[in-house]
């Protein structure tokens, strides 16, 4: 739906309402700083965008507002986080969700999205790191997530992380301590599919068992992004086209969940704005061959 | 093993404090990479993560300390002890006096300074600014001038410096090697204005003026600043245009009148 007017479009301006945000084929880009200039002087030629959640709060002017006041106005926004922290044993940060509500009464966006992962330790902030899948952390993650949706008054997605390591004590697979959390905290998925091949080829699963075993109805976004091979790991780097393995497990997400909107990222080594709307062009030429 | 102690055992192993071994995680092993080769990944992504936030906001800095000087500094700043919850703000606001404090370690007398200019630059380009034209001046009532009161736009910063950067500033900017540092004290004004972010050294006469008017003071309580220059009047009268036309002005705030 990239070429004229998407049909949904106008549906979610100023809204909440994020059931017009179900079931369509969007497409759009996790948006970088090197195209505000661009995007400020000749607009955005996508469905919708993404925006990171940590580079928006507290943002009151410059550049950046003024990109995202012009793209509220125009297209449906996700917010997408990195430091919810949400399997942390760390009490959650009361500041960062009273922020993140601010924002999220300011720019309406139609998903707000961060990672099932623990990204702080007394205090720290640290990347993404992998919890064990157990009955305990998924008792506190569920805890977490009824939590945070109380606080910000809406639904949130969790993203299936890039993980480089499974624990033995672990009791659930990854794909059943989502589906899990998802059910029990009625939280979406965020369903980044090169997270399922490169935490897939890291640690030994199937890329099809894991999307099997998934629940269809909590999958509302879909992340498509590349990985590079390092030294017998594949690592998530956002850097470069997405590869066609990658390419693989998202015409087979698409198979089995239907259309669903979805966004390209590409955050390293960051290429011209001209190339990343191929990439986006791409999502949408297999979504429209799998919805035939 | 509980949640709690895989997280201790996971931060001690990847970020380097407290104790643990590799076997404490009882990670199950697979084909591949070795679980020692899993772990080093996340300790490179835990360092990249924190570092990434002032690489972003202290180019100029990491230059002037050279790659591997700019290493030590990371690691030197990271070891900190966390008083309160890290975010992004407070990483970046805590360099400048992390590197006043432990100035002897990098060879430079001006790294703090230049660390604390390009924190003003990244604060004031998501600060709001909507000035007002110099041509509300004109809408001032006759006699109100004196007492008239100018309120700042918030993306505007009056920085006292200890040294030169301007210097250290463009030799970075131009690629050069950063010349020797040059201990004199100085003033910059920090300021966005249409969506682009300026600094620049102002005199010492206006800098005394700028501290008064961004506190608050009347504007004859302002232009006294300009006391002791040559032509105070002139002087005076040029910075306020500038302040205008530079978008540093936000409001003028008369008196109440008395009748």
């Amino acid at each position: 739906m990239l070429a004229g007017e998407p049909r949904d479009r106008f549906i979610l301006l100023g809204t909440t309402d994020v059931s017009a945000a179900k079931g369509v084929a969007w497409q759009g880009i996790a948006l970088k700083s090197q195209h505000h200039h661009r995007v400020l002087a000749e607009g955005l030629r996508t469905d919708w965008v993404e925006l990171i959640t940590e580079h928006c709060l507290g943002v009151r002017g410059g550049m950046r507002f003024a990109v995202v006041e012009k793209l509220r106005q125009e297209r449906p926004i996700a917010l997408h986080g990195t430091t919810l922290s949400i399997g942390s044993i760390d009490p959650l940060d009361r500041d960062y969700l009273t922020s993140l509500k601010e924002l999220i009464d300011r720019i309406s966006p139609v998903w707000v999205s961060d990672h099932l992962a623990w990204a702080s330790f007394g205090g720290r902030q640290l990347d993404l790191l992998p919890l064990p899948y157990t009955e305990e952390a998924l008792a506190h993650v569920v805890s977490r997530v009824v939590e945070v949706q109380e606080i910000l008054q809406r639904q949130i997605l969790l993203e299936n992380p890039s993980s480089y390591l499974d624990f033995a004590d672990s009791s659930l697979s990854e794909w059943e301590f989502l589906a899990q959390v998802s059910e029990q905290a009625d939280c979406g998925i965020l369903l980044d599919v090169n997270n399922v091949f490169v935490s897939s080829r890291n640690n030994g699963w199937d890329p099809c068992d894991y999307l099997d075993r998934l629940p269809r109805s909590r999958i509302r976004e879909i992340h498509v992004a590349g990985h590079q091979d390092a030294a017998g790991l594949l690592i998530d780097t956002h850097e470069g086209p997405v590869p066609e393995s990658v390419w693989g497990v998202y015409r087979a997400a698409l198979r089995r969940f239907g259309s669903v909107p979805t966004i390209v990222e590409w955050d390293k080594g960051v290429p011209s704005l001209e190339t990343m709307l191929v990439e986006c062009e791409r999502a949408a030429l297999i979504a429209r061959q799998e919805a035939a | 093993m509980r949640l709690a102690e895989t997280q201790a055992a996971f931060f001690a192993l990847t970020f380097g404090e407290g104790a643990a071994q590799l076997e404490d995680l009882r990670l199950r092993e697979t084909s591949g990479a070795t679980v020692g080769r899993r772990i080093e990944h996340y300790r490179r992504a835990n360092f990249g993560k924190a570092s990434y936030g002032l690489s972003v906001a202290f180019p100029k800095t990491a230059a002037a300390c050279g790659g591997a000087g700019y290493l030590q500094l990371l690691k030197d700043y990271f070891a900190q002890p966390v008083r309160e919850r890290q975010t992004r703000w407070r990483l970046l606001r805590g360099l400048p006096p992390f590197l006043r404090q432990t100035a002897a370690r990098w060879g430079r007398a001006d790294l703090a300074d230049l660390a604390e200019l390009e924190l003003a630059r990244a604060q004031v380009a998501e600060d709001v600014a909507e000035p007002i034209e110099l041509r509300a001046v004109l809408a001032l009532g006759p006699g109100g001038l004196a007492a008239t009161r100018l309120r700042f736009v918030p993306a505007v910063r009056l920085l006292s410096l200890a040294s030169d950067v301007f210097a250290l500033w463009q030799a970075l900017e131009d690629g050069q090697a950063p010349p020797t540092p040059r201990l004199s004290p100085s003033a910059v004004l920090v300021w966005q204005h249409r969506l682009s972010v300026f600094h620049s050294p102002l005199g010492r006469h206006e800098a005394n003026a700028l501290a008064r008017a961004l506190a608050g003071a009347p504007l004859a309580q302002v232009f006294e600043g300009f006391v002791g220059s040559d032509d105070p009047g002139t002087r005076a009268h040029a910075a306020l245009v500038t302040w205008f036309s530079d978008g540093l002005i936000a409001a003028i705030e008369e008196p109440p009148s008395s009748s």
